[in-house]
């Protein structure tokens, strides 16, 4: 008998809650077979079962379970499921209501006959009342993928107009079905109900509301703007997209990645966490990427992790993977954990600068602001360039001001001169 | 560092290279001595290695492979040239059932650490006898390992891993590509076989393309961003073993796959990557996987005819927006 713990998904998981069990109590497993769905409070994760034998569910889908807690037994094959302290739900029910001895369909009547040419049925299916229009369910023309989500979604594919070819219910058509069902298209007069409606957080949602009260009321932070120009940049990121193969992508945030993490090795002070009385210093250099969920209201932060071993490509390549597995719900292990200082740019939504709240144990945050176009005075004559306003948020006890303008200084540096960002990573 | 060179020098100095670092390493093929091979790729090698090591051999490829095959099992590592793989046929005998099984029927007392080179592909007008695209030949083999590089950083990193392994590897080259330039790191270095490259990343559909059609594929995942479809590219690369896992996460993550190689998709390599791909993935796919191939004749020699029996990146832009549901453009 081996039991089934709640995993630690992220850094900032304490419990979990089996979204779906994909076997029943009883049902036999194999090392490494999906057996469950996992929610954390931050993405969804496939369980794996570490052994092969007959599963013995304890937590039924929907109950949370902290994390190490037992969800599930596995014990060998034949081995009777430990003696079960009355199940809270399910499986005895289905058992009850089955009639005993084999299973035997009564001789229905309404069976169909064996198919036989029936040409009339096939036009105008909307006045026939008979067997043309009879099984619409179960001729729903709907991808894998469709079906998948419509049972997640709680979805009846019945009822939705498929937009793909011939029809075919796609992605895009359930999760518009399922975005109607809650949020009802708004009308133009004033709904009925209360004054206030109160919406519950998902997960995520309340994850990160204690997360932040919990570094406002702890972390005491100063923050440092600097205004860099980025002419230079800006040109070597388009020359770079329209040349250098793998490079298409690059995005400023990718520039801004290496510099910081070309800053934090020269900054070790800055790549640390205050713990417990004590500095820690972070020997890797991991940087963390806020961004959108691609669905809801929310915030992730997937991890470029070692980004001072990477160059700009492999880092252009490797945030763009890292964040699409972590808004597809689906992220890989250490996606969304392990940062050691984080970057939050706004600057495509043309915010002109903000401050980020620290994400700790990290020391520091870097709150980027939009590319204006604005005039300068360059060699005592007013040229038009481009800027941009980067703030870096600081835990004070970690490092103080003389280091955070000087770090700061080193990331303008960088961005002002970018042939440094291109130069190969060095060990 | 880097330079640019061509594909068929990254070939020629993986071949020098390994010559020089291995002794036990030769050539053989037709023409590949004083002529310098076909497609030029073994030029000068007989004048810098002399003529035990490059081997100019008759025109009966089943005596070439029956005895580069005989000389590994005995400690030596030939590298075959056969000037297409259409005349790789003539050896298929000795390949299927002497290289492949060799190892396995002398129960690993004896290998076969034998490399055989061979271009395929149109193009050229070379028809119908010359100009075929048969991996899947040999990718139904167990026993063998079969390459298809194209870029020439590839080319070299492969063949030299490839001269390294202890069993049979079918290298599996492009007439169409030896004349591509591509960055070439400088020194010693290896590519590992059996792996996969992404090309691209991509969120609407990834279009999986085996040899020459990965280029293409690229070439029309570019075009294909001016229609809002952002097309991720797999270079397949290794076609016996696959590499799932990049394959996998990838098509879980755009929901959308099309495969293309250039021989006859009927039974072919995208057959298989399709039906490995439908196994994996079902529960995430939001269109079926579709398949591009050749036209289903013989290689035509007229020009026309030519071009029209190949797949081209319109084809490829064309099925990738049914994929992904798009309606095809205007005009």
């Amino acid at each position: 008998m081996a039991d089934v713990n709640m995993p630690k998904l992220s850094d900032t998981m304490e419990e979990g809650t089996v979204v779906e069990w994909k076997k029943k109590s009883g049902d036999p497993v194999k090392k490494g077979e999906v057996i469950a769905e996992v929610e954390s409070d931050k993405a969804t994760f496939d369980l794996e079962s570490e052994a092969d034998g007959v599963l013995d569910i304890i937590v039924q889908q929907g109950v949370p379970a902290k994390i190490g807690a037992p969800i599930a037994r596995i014990g060998a094959a034949g081995e009777a499921p430990a003696a079960k302290p009355a199940p809270k739900e399910a499986s005895p029910k289905v058992e009850a209501a089955k009639p005993e001895g084999p299973k035997v369909e009564p001789a229905a009547p309404a069976a169909p006959p064996p198919p036989s040419p029936k040409p009339a049925a096939q036009p105008a299916p909307a006045t026939q009342d008979g067997d043309g229009a009879a099984a619409p369910s179960a001729e729903v023309k709907a991808s894998p993928l469709a079906k998948r989500l419509a049972a997640e979604l709680g979805v009846d594919l019945g009822i939705v107009q498929g937009t793909g070819p011939e029809g075919r219910i796609v992605k895009e058509d359930v999760q518009a079905a399922a975005a109607g069902k809650t949020a009802p298209a708004p009308a133009p007069t004033r709904p009925a109900g209360p004054e206030v409606e109160v919406v519950e957080p998902t997960r995520m949602q309340a994850t990160i509301a204690r997360r932040m009260a919990e570094a406002k009321a702890t972390v005491p932070e100063f923050t440092v703007t600097v205004e860099a120009r980025v002419d230079l940049a800006v040109s070597m990121r388009q020359q770079l997209k329209d040349s250098v193969p793998g490079a298409d992508k690059v995005t400023m945030t990718d520039f801004l990645v290496r510099a910081c993490a070309l800053a934090l090795r020269k900054f070790p002070e800055v790549n640390s966490s205050w713990v417990d009385g004590k500095f820690q210093r972070k020997r890797r250099i991991s940087i963390g990427l806020a961004v959108a969920p691609s669905q809801g209201m929310g915030l992730l932060v997937p991890v470029v992790h070692d980004a001072d071993l990477k160059d700009l490509i492999q880092i252009s390549i490797e945030s763009r993977q890292v964040i699409e597995r972590a808004r597809s719900g689906r992220p890989a292990e250490g996606d969304l954990s392990g940062a050691t200082f984080s970057i939050s740019n706004l600057g495509m939504y043309g915010v002109d600068e903000f401050v980020a709240i620290i994400n700790p144990p990290e020391a520091a945050i870097l709150a980027v602001g939009t590319i204006k176009e604005v005039p300068v005075v360059d060699a005592g004559r007013i040229v038009p360039g481009k800027v941009m306003r980067m703030t870096l948020s600081v835990d004070h006890r970690v490092f103080y001001g003389a280091t955070a303008a000087q770090f700061m200084a080193e990331v303008k540096r960088l961005i002002e001169n970018p042939v440094t960002l291109v130069v190969p990573a060095t060990q | 560092m880097a330079e640019e060179k061509l594909y068929r020098v990254a070939l020629r100095e993986a071949l020098a290279e390994e010559m020089e670092r291995d002794d036990s390493v030769y050539l053989v093929g037709e023409d590949i001595g004083k002529f310098g091979g076909a497609y030029r790729v073994t030029e000068g090698l007989l004048d810098k290695f002399g003529p035990t090591r490059v081997v100019d051999a008759p025109i009966a490829e089943e005596a070439i492979v029956g005895s580069a095959i005989g000389s590994a099992m005995l400690g030596l590592r030939p590298v075959v040239e056969l000037m297409t793989i259409n005349f790789s046929l003539v050896a298929y005998d000795q390949i299927v059932n002497n290289a492949a099984k060799i190892r396995y029927m002398f129960g690993g007392e004896a290998k076969v650490p034998m490399v055989i080179r061979m271009p395929g592909g149109a193009g050229h007008q070379l028809s119908a006898q010359h100009s075929h695209s048969f991996e899947v030949l040999y990718g139904l083999i167990p026993g063998l390992l079969v390459v298809a590089p194209t870029t020439p950083e590839d080319a070299k990193g492969m063949l030299k891993s490839a001269i390294r392994t202890d069993n049979p590897v079918m290298f599996l080259e492009s007439m169409s590509l030896y004349n591509v330039r591509g960055m070439v790191p400088d020194g010693d270095y290896t590519t590992p076989i059996g792996k996969a490259a992404v090309r691209r990343t991509g969120t609407d559909i990834t279009i999986i393309g085996v040899s020459r059609m990965a280029v293409l594929a690229h070439e029309a995942a570019k075009q294909l961003e001016e229609e809002d479809i952002d097309a991720e590219v797999i270079d397949l690369r290794s076609i016996r073993p696959i590499d799932w896992p990049p394959i996998v996460e990838s098509v879980r993550r755009t929901s959308r796959c099309l495969v293309v190689e250039e021989g006859w998709a009927t039974y072919g390599v995208t057959a298989e990557i399709a039906a490995g791909v439908q196994e994996r993935c079902f529960d995430y796919l939001d269109a079926p996987i579709r398949r591009l191939g050749g036209a289903q004749v013989p290689m035509p020699y007229s020009l026309p005819l030519e071009k029209a029996s190949i797949p081209t990146s319109e084809d490829v832009k064309k099925l990738a927006r049914e994929v992904v549901g798009r309606k095809p453009r205007d005009g």
